[in-house]
């Protein structure tokens, strides 16, 4: 190896180790001494977080509809992407598109369009006035049920493209097995199908919930303030409070959560391409 | 008889879903058609007011310029950092390539919010905020790993021996990478550069907190939806949804497309 060639890796891949550690290692390392050298002393920002009676909320808050998030994407995606995978290759990619044509559309846009049909003279007040089932506008926006609704249209094509990936990766040969050998429908999916399937939707569970956990632009627009999310908390704090400290916690709190996720799903699939990732 | 039944039950599903998730967007065109200042549906009166607002009111052409030109210098800085990291990592098989690999990606699973704090909390210090070139450097953070991802895939996808054919033919590494690797990763340097536009064109959270007064369209959005419901967002959020579905389709066509490609050529 000459010299010249054994320098080639390490000045490619400068460029990036630069930025990243200005734009991305440092900001990290400032949450960490920020969060430990609060104005008294090391403690504030741990002390804080173990007595603030709102951060616990906010965060038990965040958990749950993660969960739920999670829970919804899963129920509504996996039969949808059973539909996709039973197709011959030719007609998948076209109802793929059916589904990658809201995964592309920004967040903030899709979110905002959730308001315009939820709003007090939206869509579906409007829709339902005419129709006759109620006199007056119910109020859709700033519910729990609004930022469930946001959230499971945004994050279900996740949900299908991670459980697509994985299904038209079976043999369906065994399926075909199990049927011929006799067993039902019922028993032929239950005892063959989605046994195949379940490191799928491992990943899609995992993937979904780091990515409800981050959530912010859809619980600020569609919420109340009564259901904010960690990440909309960590704004206020620093935004309206100017309060980095108790922001920094929050943010590794987060942080951490994410991390352990990460690693639980990376323990659980190892080396699987998840689709979602790239997105 | 059953089987068939299966297959309606879950084709109507389907179907339930594909309207669940396209339903709100649906409602765009005519709303940001509609004449009335109050969005109301359906609407009453047509014009294209709004997307004249969009295209001549300076606040609103202004942020929309800025947004384009933002994206454009993130997209090129993520292309060049990303390829070159990718050729580190899969080629050159550089120690600790995993690790850089795995730092590479990790802006697609930490939470947004953690990472514009953080840059938020460094940059007011070293007073950098409100800077054009922080702000594409800090969407070239969000946008690289698209390129890692989708360039690195393609290399692996390349076989090697193509490369090393040229080398013995007398190619020197220079020319072979610009005759043999470049052209075989073109499709997916395409498609990388496409999604790098995208997470720098619809970002708000680190715009948020890092550009100031430094207004992009999605931050323009944003500050308007909290104060009023100007229908000029509409016409802009169909530009957006435009935008995105033209030039993400051209990309998963060309990250296909390329895979295969690479397929067929090393066999």
């Amino acid at each position: 190896m000459t010299l010249s060639t054994r320098w080639i890796a390490p000045a490619l891949a400068l460029p990036l180790v630069l930025l990243f550690a200005i734009f991305f290692v440092v900001p990290f390392l400032e949450i960490m001494r920020v969060s430990f050298a609060g104005a008294g002393g090391a403690m504030t920002g741990i002390s804080w977080l173990a007595t603030s009676p709102i951060f616990s909320i906010v965060f038990l808050n965040t958990l749950k509809l993660s969960a739920t998030v999670t829970f919804w994407c899963l129920v509504l995606g996996y039969p949808a992407a059973c539909f996709i995978a039973m197709q011959p290759e030719r007609r998948r990619g076209l109802l793929l598109a059916l589904i990658l044509l809201p995964f592309w559309t920004s967040v903030l846009v899709r979110t905002y369009t959730w308001s315009l049909v939820l709003g007090r003279e939206g869509i579906l007040n409007a829709s339902l006035i005419w129709l006759g089932i109620t006199e007056g506008p119910t109020r859709f926006m700033f519910t729990p049920l609004a930022v469930h609704l946001g959230m499971v249209q945004i994050l279900l094509p996740v949900a299908i493209l991670t459980l697509v990936a994985v299904m038209t990766e079976l043999d369906p040969g065994l399926v075909r097995a199990a049927r011929v050998l006799g067993a039902s429908p019922f028993r032929a999916f239950w005892h063959v199908f989605l046994p195949m399937t379940t490191p799928g939707i491992v990943a899609a569970t995992m993937l979904l919930f780091i990515l409800s956990l981050g959530f912010y632009i859809t619980p600020a627009l569609l919420g109340g303030p009564r259901h904010r999310t960690i990440a909309n908390l960590i704004d206020v704090q620093v935004n309206q409070n100017n309060d980095w400290t108790t922001a920094s916690v929050m943010a590794l709190v987060l942080l951490l959560t994410t991390i352990v996720a990460v690693a639980v799903l990376r323990w659980l699939v190892p080396d699987r391409n998840l689709y979602g990732s790239a997105r | 008889m059953t089987d068939r039944l299966t297959r309606a039950l879950l084709a109507a599903w389907f179907g339930a879903v594909v309207l669940f998730l396209l339903f709100p967007l649906i409602f765009l065109v005519p709303l940001s058609l509609n004449e009335s200042e109050i969005l109301s549906f359906p609407p009453q009166r047509w014009s294209t007011r709004w997307y004249q607002a969009l295209f001549t009111d300076p606040s609103w052409s202004g942020a929309l310029w800025l947004s384009l030109k933002v994206a454009v210098m993130v997209t090129v800085v993520s292309v060049v950092v990303g390829t070159a990291a990718a050729i580190a990592i899969v080629r050159y098989r550089l120690p600790g390539a995993n690790y850089l690999y795995g730092l590479s990606i990790a802006p697609l699973v930490v939470p947004g919010i953690v990472i514009a704090l953080g840059m938020f909390m460094v940059f007011a210090r070293l007073k950098w905020l409100e800077s054009l070139t922080t702000l594409v450097f800090a969407h070239s953070v969000v946008a690289v790993p698209y390129v890692v991802v989708v360039v690195a895939a393609a290399l692996r996808n390349l076989d090697e021996t193509v490369e090393r054919a040229a080398r013995v033919l007398g190619a020197g590494p220079f020319t072979t990478f610009w005759l043999v690797t470049l052209p075989a990763l073109r499709p997916a340097m395409i498609a990388g550069s496409m999604f790098a536009f995208f997470a720098s064109f619809d970002d708000l959270i680190i715009t948020m907190f890092v550009s100031g007064a430094l207004e992009t369209l999605p931050l323009r959005i944003w500050n308007d939806l909290n104060l009023r419901l100007d229908p000029t967002v509409a016409a802009a959020a169909c530009v957006m949804v435009g935008m995105s579905v033209v030039g993400l389709g051209l990309a998963e066509i060309m990250r296909s497309r390329g895979l295969k490609r690479l397929k067929v050529d090393a066999s």
